[in-house]
């Protein structure tokens, strides 16, 4: 009879053991990222906006000159109200500026538009290799905006999504 | 006491993973192994770029159609090719369907993006190593006129002075996403098996 409670017990606590674990084991992995910090440690993100600051520096600075020429113009314009072709050279340059500023600001943002959606199509893919790689059911992406409440900060994996995203780009 | 050097020799052989001589069809199988460093995958917005560092080795093997070659034949290919590093790049649509018509809106840009990967993606192809960015010397674009779901290319770049690690650029402009980075590494190159000859 002994013998026959000792087998009950050992097959039950067997199983809770293996109910535990397979639960344990099952449960999913969710976890979450600071999509600001990701974003903004991107090596791709940085070397783009690196990019991208030197060519709006560089219109910048084409607009400031011709800026400074149409003031020189303007001044010299004031002491001979009368010389109408120096007024319409000021017009032309006038325009010429106009024109420049229009085409700079239209494409400056055409330009930062498609930097934009570059890095969002490679974070967004090698996000999804992150998860895999580490099994994880869920990323969340804390963004700031009220979605996630409350995180324990031992979920936060945002340090190493950013160095698992960057080793990605550089083709690792 | 002698069995030790000979147990390290083996673990480290092992630990290295390197093959010490193949055959061309092994060969070619080995590096056309990912495990092995020199293909290197990548897959962004459904558009998937195969890279293959080809040693000339490899480029040997594939010459000789699984049969053994001479030690002289060998060589002369070596001395052909030598001077240059090979790769090739496939570019692909990941779920399988015609890449140059991935977000494509109509035949003319199909016509734009095969015009463009036949004449001027060499320029925004760049090998870098040690600081140094490489322009691409030798391209190749094979057209499969759309019997094949991906687009080849053969690139070479002139060679290296120094061991680095290379990795290569791709500005892509057809596909829209950006420069693409894929790194060989120097390691996995010196791991290329030798050829058995004849």
């Amino acid at each position: 009879m002994q013998r026959w409670i000792n087998l009950a017990l050992t097959v039950c606590i067997a199983g809770l053991t293996a109910f535990v674990a397979t639960q344990h084991f099952n449960k999913p992995k969710t976890v979450y990222v600071e999509l600001g910090k990701v974003y903004n440690d991107f090596a791709m993100k940085k070397e783009l906006q690196t990019k991208y600051d030197a060519m709006a520096q560089s219109r910048k600075s084409i607009l400031d000159s011709l800026e400074l020429q149409l003031k020189l113009m303007s001044a010299q314009l004031q002491d001979d109200e009368k010389n109408v072709p120096a007024f319409q050279l000021f017009e032309a340059k006038k325009q010429e500026y106009l024109t420049k500023k229009q085409q700079f600001d239209e494409d400056n943002s055409a330009v930062s538009a498609q930097y934009n959606e570059q890095i969002t199509k490679q974070m967004t893919q090698y996000m999804e290799e992150f998860g895999k790689e580490k099994n994880y059911t869920y990323i969340y992406g804390a963004d700031g905006s009220g979605v996630i409440m409350h995180a324990d900060k031992e979920l936060n994996v945002t340090d190493q999504a950013v160095q698992y995203l960057n080793q990605r780009y550089q083709g690792k | 006491m002698r069995t030790i050097p000979i147990c390290v020799l083996l673990l480290s052989a092992v630990a290295c993973n390197r093959m010490p001589s193949a055959t061309p069809a092994e060969l070619v199988q080995w590096v056309e192994n990912p495990k092995h460093g020199l293909l290197k995958q990548k897959i962004i917005d459904g558009i998937q770029y195969d890279l293959q560092y080809r040693p000339l080795e490899y480029i040997t093997a594939k010459e000789a159609d699984d049969k053994l070659l001479t030690t002289a034949f060998i060589q002369e290919r070596k001395a052909r090719l030598s001077g240059m590093e090979y790769y090739h790049l496939r570019v692909g649509s990941a779920n399988g369907g015609e890449v140059l018509m991935a977000n494509c809106n109509s035949q003319d840009d199909y016509h734009t993006r095969n015009t463009y990967l036949m004449f001027d993606f060499r320029q925004d192809i760049h090998l870098v190593a040690n600081d140094d960015t490489l322009p691409c010397m030798l391209y190749h674009y094979e057209n499969h006129q759309g019997l094949a779901p991906y687009a080849d290319i053969l690139m070479a770049f002139e060679k290296t002075g120094t061991a680095a690690d290379r990795t290569i650029l791709i500005n892509d402009k057809v596909f829209g996403n950006g420069l693409i980075k894929l790194e060989i590494s120097e390691q996995d190159i010196q791991q290329v098996p030798a050829l058995i000859v004849q």
